[in-house]
């Protein structure tokens, strides 16, 4: 689909929605989504004509600035790129300061849950999509069999796609436990995870639900903690956010820093945004809803490869919340660089698609706060992995040639800027680094706490996926990247105790 | 419960911050600029000026003599001229310091007793002394350095108590700001790295543990460690320009040791010795009795909470300074020890044990009886450090303010005085680093002075001075930076003339000053004091000389 070109997206004619489920007709293709989101909440599309029309013109302005006047266009460029990197660095302080003040979590203990225990426990509806996942099933399956919730309150839904029949014959093969069921998605466009959960939700019956991917290990106890997190908390939380976190962090060196972000995100940076009752971007799984609200809300976009962070600026959007637990899924962590480069390249492919959807009207629903951690969270953040490979290339060459490019490259920076870019050169290169340590540390990750001091490399693999990413966004917007599980040392050993093990 | 404990900790900086404006106020107003008494409190105050004012501005003004971290605080204020030329943007600095030091003091007091008395009376103890009351109002590194200890160990003990990581990053961000403000918190920063490992070890039995910890903690507290080296390698093409330089310390004390005299080197007696004399000189001869039957009493108590032992960095300060005069790089001269011929200098490095001092004569006080004895020792140790005794001459005498006289040149007053009423514009060449207390004194604007820090300008006019400066001050006895350079220098003979002489300074004029030069002349308003009076001393150090030829004879 071009960048620019708009076409007309209707609705699919109630009839024909009837028989494959909720969707559109765009450019003479149909799309199901099963569910009533309106296209403009959609990256069906990229841009909308307002977008497109800003987006030229800021590109012609550059243009037009470069030829008129090259190097004061320069100074004025590297201000702004290095203005907001500041105010991302200070942005990330002041998160990180606020999940160690206060207490930001939900924290259930023993205590609440057996006090519950007394009480019938509400019907959980669990989504599992799966898609060629054929190998980590029974992994799945005991793990939710280990789950410390009555099973006759449990709804396991196994989402397969029509296409993939070697993970449709495996569960066929599989005994499963009768509160499992195998739900079969049609096959249709967008072929994504988000569609798939639509198809979920509209059979849910559970008073809540939870995605779990296939290789998610929860803690025991999590369903119980975040039934009681619901009932404690105000009818406009709507979601609860489990903690992510990895089972195979020591498996190479890869993991051990993928490991350092997830704890940096899940246990430091939502938890500082959660202090401010602000706009959350969920993580990928193991997002609890109140099902009728979430379908109120109409589920997810099936078009944004990262629906769950779509869903959770959507959520505040909707003038609801979400609430985080102190509870932890385990993850399988990528360890191989071309897998973990496609993953990425998703995510960062997701983060601006959303960026792109939530910009189309960006002020509704959001005060001033929110909308300028909207900005940052999914905007700045995303750039920054653009740039940064750039930033270090003028840094190491100021440095080196210096006789011949330094003079030049100071020109470019007006004093303020200079110490406003040296600042965060050395003070926040050194703060982020010590942000994954403070996330190792939080975790319990104590062992990791040293690779901190490699997270330049990790952050240079994000630069070459983001780059992978706007391709993505480019030429195949809604294609996803799919990744390969089963890749852990330890994954034939199905205990929860010990993948989980600290490290 | 807790609204009365927050009330009290308003109350302590509340009196803390009263007795800090009353100091200022006495030793400003009522003494006429005696803040300013320390010629390197003006040159900080210029260092710090120069970032932001100078012919070449930036943060390469700092320079690598000292750490940088009390000029670019200071910077906060001195970027207005007012304040900077007042002395008052060290003041505020000192001040908040002071403030802060005395809160942090209150609340180890209280978490290690559980009394909050106990937590006032060391409060009182801090604010008894003379010396840290002067102190607070200059522009000096020591009240901050002490803060930065107080920080880092009272954020240590929260942290120990509860295990809020918060407060581990604080004490770790306390050391990272003392590692940038004075070489002993490089001691401390190892001390406490230590402690760190040890602690987390001991605690869990694991070694992943203890490590993922002092990692952290080292990373964040050493940062500022790596930013020296890393600044001293950019500017100056080498990480340890800093302790190699024509002005850094060892390079000074160096030849001093050429000339004999630097006795305390490798002689670690005499270097204990004279740094004994200058902690207690300090502190006051009954505070440190006081603070050494506190220190014994804490370390019999550690049995019962030996994590508490971390308090131990507090004396880290004085095996610094002792290894730094033992190893040449430090001079301290205290009069009545045998070596020192009757002279004064530095003695105020004794200081740093303050926070030792407050902490453990504060512990005493959880034993009901101590407190009385505390409250009639601060009375007695106020009557030594303030002289006021019958028959005594009513002057300032502690040792902090004797310190001063030191450093002071009553003809480099003269001679900027004399400049500072006669300047009508244009540049002026002179050595920084022989002559900040002349510049300050001055009171001219930064930007008219070509300094070593200046590049071109520097090195053009060392030349031929004319090809920028209107004036050139230098030495009579030609021996600092521009003076070497003016000897028998053909443009300074041809196209200036001597217009100022005295002891210590020349000051030359471009020929047809007045016709070229006609900015208004300013009123001139700078206020440095000295107390100059060489004959008047304490009792405090009357007592002390006494037992120190007691021990001599």
């Amino acid at each position: 689909m071009p960048l620019f070109l708009s076409r007309k997206i209707m609705p699919l004619p109630p009839e024909r929605a009837k028989v494959v489920g909720h969707g559109f007709v765009h450019n003479n293709d149909e799309y199901i989504s099963h569910n009533k989101l309106h296209h403009k909440h959609t990256a069906i599309y990229r841009t909308n004509t307002k977008q497109k029309i800003i987006l030229i013109s800021a590109i012609l302005l550059i243009i037009a600035s470069f030829v008129i006047n090259w190097h004061a266009s320069l100074i004025v460029l590297v201000s702004i790129i290095t203005t907001a990197l500041f105010i991302d660095l200070v942005l990330s302080f002041f998160l990180i300061y606020r999940s160690f003040r206060y207490k930001n979590e939900f924290k259930i203990n023993d205590k609440d849950i057996s006090d519950r225990d007394k009480n019938p426990w509400p019907i959980y509806t669990v989504f599992c999509p799966l898609y060629k996942e054929a190998e980590i099933l029974p992994q799945f399956v005991n793990a939710i069999k280990e789950l410390d919730y009555p099973m006759e309150c449990l709804q396991v839904m196994l989402l397969l796609e029509e296409d993939d029949d070697l993970t449709i014959r495996a569960t066929e093969k599989l005994t499963l436990p009768s509160n499992f069921d195998v739900t079969i998605v049609p096959f249709s466009y967008p072929k994504t995870k988000p569609k798939a959960c639509n198809f979920g939700l509209a059979k849910a019956v559970g008073n809540y639900c939870v995605i779990f991917d296939a290789e998610d290990i929860p803690q025991r106890d999590q369903l119980k903690k975040a039934v009681i997190a619901f009932e404690k908390s105000d009818k406009n939380v709507i979601c609860i956010q489990a903690k992510l976190n990895f089972y195979n962090p020591n498996q190479n060196i890869l993991t051990k820093l993928f490991t350092a972000e997830y704890s940096l995100w899940f246990d430091l940076i939502l938890t500082g945004l959660q202090s401010m009752e602000s706009v959350i971007p969920l993580g990928g799984t193991s997002n609890h809803f109140r099902t009728d609200m979430l379908k109120e809300i109409c589920g997810w976009d099936a078009f944004n490869v990262t629906e769950d962070c779509d869903l959770g600026i959507r959520i505040y959007k909707k003038g609801y919340r979400t609430a985080i637990l102190d509870s932890t899924t385990y993850e399988e962590a990528t360890s191989h660089v071309k897998g973990w480069l496609f993953q990425r390249s998703r995510w960062i492919k997701g983060y601006m698609q959303t960026f792109l959807v939530h910009n189309r009207e960006p002020f509704k629903g959001v005060d001033a706060v929110n909308f300028f951690i909207i900005q940052i969270i999914l905007g700045s953040k995303t750039f920054s992995t653009f740039i940064n490979p750039l930033l270090w290339a003028i840094t190491i060459a100021y440095f080196v040639f210096r006789d011949t490019a330094g003079m030049f490259i100071e020109s470019l920076y007006i004093t303020p800027v200079f110490y406003l870019g040296f600042t965060t050169l050395i003070v926040g290169n050194f703060l982020y680094i010590y942000y994954y340590m403070m996330g190792c540390l939080k975790r319990g990750y104590f062992g990791l706490v040293k690779y901190a001091f490699l997270v330049p490399l990790y952050w240079l693999l994000m630069s070459v996926a983001a780059y992978i990413a706007l391709a993505h966004l480019i030429f195949k917007p809604h294609h996803w990247s799919k990744t390969t599980h089963g890749l852990s040392s330890n994954f034939k050993n199905n205990s929860l105790s010990a993948k989980t093990g600290k490290v | 419960m807790k609204m009365k404990s927050r009330y009290f900790d308003i109350l302590i900086v509340l009196l803390l911050t009263f007795v800090s404006i009353c100091s200022l106020y006495f030793y400003y107003k009522l003494n006429s600029g005696l803040h300013l008494a320390y010629n390197d409190a003006t040159s900080h105050l210029n260092i710090s000026r120069r970032i932001f004012d100078s012919l070449t501005p930036g943060i390469v003004q700092v320079g690598s003599t000292w750490l940088p971290m009390l000029h670019l605080l200071e910077g906060l204020f001195t970027w207005n001229e007012f304040l900077w030329h007042s002395g008052l943007a060290g003041a505020f600095i000192s001040m908040i310091a002071f403030i802060l030091s005395g809160y942090f003091a209150y609340k180890i007091i209280v978490r290690l007793t559980e009394q909050r008395w106990a937590g006032l009376i060391s409060v009182i103890v801090l604010i008894a002394n003379a010396n840290i009351l002067y102190m607070q109002t200059t522009a000096m590194f020591e009240p901050l350095l002490i803060v930065c200890l107080f920080g880092t160990v009272y954020f240590m003990l929260e942290w120990i108590h509860n295990e809020n990581l918060l407060y581990f990053i604080i004490s770790a961000f306390f050391l990272f700001i003392g590692t940038l403000t004075r070489y002993d918190m490089w001691f401390i920063l190892a001390g406490s790295t230590i402690y760190v490992a040890i602690y987390t070890y001991v605690k869990k039995r694991n070694y992943q543990y203890a490590e993922g910890h002092a990692v952290a903690y080292v990373t964040l507290a050493g940062f500022g460690v790596f930013l020296w080296l890393l600044y001293n390698q950019l500017i100056f093409g080498s990480p340890t320009y800093f302790s190699h330089n024509e002005f850094s310390s060892y390079s000074q004390q160096q030849e001093l040791a050429a000339k004999g005299m630097l006795p305390t080197m490798g002689n670690l007696l005499l270097s204990s010795q004279t740094f004994f004399v200058a902690t207690v000189l300090n502190q006051g001869i009954v505070f440190s009795l006081l603070a050494i039957v506190g220190l014994i009493l804490f370390i019999a108590d550690s049995r019962k909470r030996p994590s508490y032992l971390y308090l131990l960095v507090l004396v880290i300060p004085f095996v610094f300074n002792v290894q730094a005069l033992y190893l040449g790089h430090s001079v301290v001269r205290v009069p009545f020890i045998e070596p020192y011929l009757n002279s004064f200098f530095n003695i105020r490095y004794g200081i740093m044990l303050l926070p030792a001092v407050v902490i453990f004569v504060g512990y005493l006080s959880k034993y009901n009886v101590a407190k009385f004895v505390i409250i009639l020792a601060v009375i007695v140790q106020s009557l030594l450090f303030y002289s006021i005794l019958p028959g005594r001459n009513e002057r300032l005498t502690f040792i902090t303010l004797k310190d001063t006289e030191g450093g002071f040149d009553k003809s480099t007053n003269e001679a900027a005085r004399w400049l500072g009423t006669n300047y009508r514009g244009g540049l002026i060449l002179v050595s920084s680093a022989s002559s900040e207390s002349f510049i300050f004194t001055t009171g001219v604007k930064m930007n008219r002075f070509i300094t070593e820090g200046t590049g071109k300008y520097w090195e053009q006019s060392l030349n031929a001075p004319s090809s920028n400066a209107a004036w050139v001050v230098f030495f009579t006895s030609y021996s600092d930076r521009v003076g070497k350079r003016m000897v028998n220098n053909k443009d300074l003979e041809s196209k200036y003339k001597l217009v100022y002489q005295n002891n210590t300074y020349n000051i030359y004029q471009i020929k047809d000053y007045t016709s070229k030069y006609k900015e208004p002349l300013v009123k001139y308003t700078i206020r440095k004091n000295s107390v100059y009076s060489p004959e008047i001393y304490s009792e405090d150090y009357l007592i002390m000389k006494k037992v120190s030829e007691i021990f001599n004879d």
